[in-house]
């Protein structure tokens, strides 16, 4: 198959149905890529080649065969470990959970992914628990960024942001409590969605923070994530948060124009933070009159409750992952490693009455999320502060003392989407975050997929994806 | 708030929650402990003083 890979989810189908390369051959090659990348960026935990290279032959002769499961048939993806695979255990990037945990059944949205015919090339590396930092004592690899290995490709998704930034997979599932797929989906130049809470079902996943934790995909375009959403969504009895909601065909939905379109811009918290950097600043207004400019309306709306949302968000967040993890701060806290460790410690700072008052802010700051997006169709503000930083000079204590952009949708559970806007002046990726409508992703979507359409932003690729050849 | 006061608080929290904290870990959460009475008492918003403690959506639509 050579150097040419397909860039996306859409175009490697288009080959695969063409004849023109069989997903046999895609899969061997990203395998290889992705194995002799492990040093450098290290983005899997597990491989799953067997399995993998079974799913590919199964997935060519159905295709053959005229059996056509949908557009992800053939495609090698791959999942976070954070998930239930039945064919590699579950770790969390921990030595914490209990190695039983992957000895299980596929997690449901594995098993709708395996359904549709996709390929699990293996598992993904993220911060350990999905709240932690690399810490290399405990033994876990940590992803790199693509971009520039000296910097973290974000986190909690951090094995999938940079797999699929350095074209090692051709999308993935990450998971989101306060802004782990979209925050690697800025660093590291993709897409990713965290869609409405309840729409899909996280069975099989470990939590984090059990009201606040979604499951989304990750891909280079808004267009094959919304090929993965339309898989994985849909009510599940096993999961009590899982909500029987329509889901439209969100890829006929993908017009490509944003014409007619409401865009919201709340400035207050968001566009006038001082921690904002001006380059990520201007990248997202950039973005916006992109937007406007091919026929989208701009209204100014105000979230007011916005800062204490935030203190809201992590309220909730540190208590929930507490009460999961108290038991083994207890039991056997050295097996953390050291800023997992820490940040779990802060859940015992937070009272049962701050829990109860955050859960009040909530309220608040839900209603006024959907009056301000009953005047428009979309909101689009930052993803992140920054582009992506380096591993050296990890303060986890700024980082809880600046203001979240993405943390604040998982405690309303509306769907936000990262997508490309831009690089800073030394090459760093920025997010664009779209925030829609209660089980309104196809809005948010074709908001991304306008964009994408009238920008190219998202065809850029690190040098080192193009380097990463097997040996 | 004194760090006397926030150094009591942990303390109590540690006891209570049978923690097992370095030196390095308990002198963070004391003045972590300090840093967010404020934030979390601008949870106490006046007009939330009605408002009911709310799961976002419900199981099934």
């Amino acid at each position: 198959m050579g150097g040419d890979l397909p860039a996306n989810i859409v175009e490697a189908g288009e080959l695969l149905r063409g004849r023109r390369a069989s997903s046999l051959e895609l899969t061997h090659e990203l395998l290889a890529r992705a194995k002799t990348s492990q040093e450098t960026i290290g983005a899997f935990v597990t491989f799953s080649e067997e399995s993998a290279l079974s799913a590919a032959r199964t997935a060519d002769e159905e295709l053959a065969g005229g059996v056509d499961r949908g557009p992800l048939q053939g495609i090698p993806l791959a999942v976070k470990d954070i998930l239930a695979t039945s064919d590699a255990p579950t770790t969390a990037n921990s030595r914490v959970l209990d190695p039983g945990w992957g000895n299980r059944a596929d997690a449901t949205v594995v098993r709708k992914l395996r359904e549709a015919g996709a390929v699990l090339l293996g598992k993904l590396v993220l911060h350990e628990f999905a709240i932690g930092w690399p810490d290399p004592d405990t033994g876990f690899r940590f992803a790199r960024n693509p971009w520039d290995l000296a910097r973290t490709p974000g986190g909690s998704s951090s094995g999938t942001g940079a797999a699929i930034a350095a074209g090692l997979i051709l999308g993935g599932l990450g998971t989101d409590t306060g802004g782990s797929i979209r925050g690697p989906a800025a660093y590291c130049g993709i897409s990713g969605l965290k869609p409405t809470f309840g729409r899909v079902s996280k069975e099989g996943c470990v939590p984090l923070a059990y009201s606040l934790d979604h499951i989304g995909p990750m891909a280079r375009t808004i267009r094959d994530c919304a090929l993965i959403l339309q898989v994985i969504a849909g009510f599940d009895p096993l999961d009590p948060s899982s909500v029987e909601a329509p889901l439209l065909d969100l890829a006929s939905e993908l017009n490509g124009s944003p014409r007619g379109l409401r865009i919201g811009v709340p400035s207050t918290y968001f566009f006038e933070a001082t921690e904002l950097n001006a380059e990520v600043r201007q990248a997202v207004l950039d973005g916006i009159d992109r937007l406007v400019a091919a026929g989208a309306g701009r209204v100014d709306v105000d979230l007011p409750h916005a800062s204490v949302a935030a203190t809201a968000q992590r309220a909730v967040m540190f208590g929930e992952a507490y009460a999961y993890h108290q038991p083994d701060l207890q039991s056997r806290s050295e097996l953390y490693g050291k800023y997992t460790r820490q940040q779990l410690q802060l859940g015992a700072l937070y009272s049962a009455a701050d829990y109860v008052q955050a859960q009040r802010v909530r309220s608040l700051f839900k209603e006024e999320a959907l009056r301000a997006l009953s005047q428009v169709d979309v909101l689009v503000v930052p993803t992140m502060l920054n582009v992506a930083p380096t591993f050296e000079g990890y303060d986890p204590d700024a980082m809880r003392r600046a203001p979240t952009f993405t943390g604040l949708w998982n405690l309303a559970g509306l769907p936000a989407a990262s997508v490309c806007c831009g690089f800073s002046s030394v090459g760093l990726p920025i997010g664009m975050q779209i925030v829609g409508k209660p089980f309104d992703e196809a809005t948010v979507m074709r908001v991304g997929d306008a964009y994408q359409q009238l920008t190219d932003w998202h065809l850029r690729t690190p040098t080192l994806a193009r380097e990463v050849q097997p040996a | 708030m004194t760090d006397s006061a926030a150094e009591q608080a942990v303390a109590a929290i540690v006891e209570r929650d049978h923690l097992r904290l370095s030196p390095e870990e308990y002198e963070r959460l004391v003045r972590i402990y300090a840093e967010l009475q404020p934030q979390l008492a601008a949870l106490r918003l006046p007009e939330i003083r009605d408002r009911e403690p709310a799961v976002i959506y419900p199981a099934r639509a």
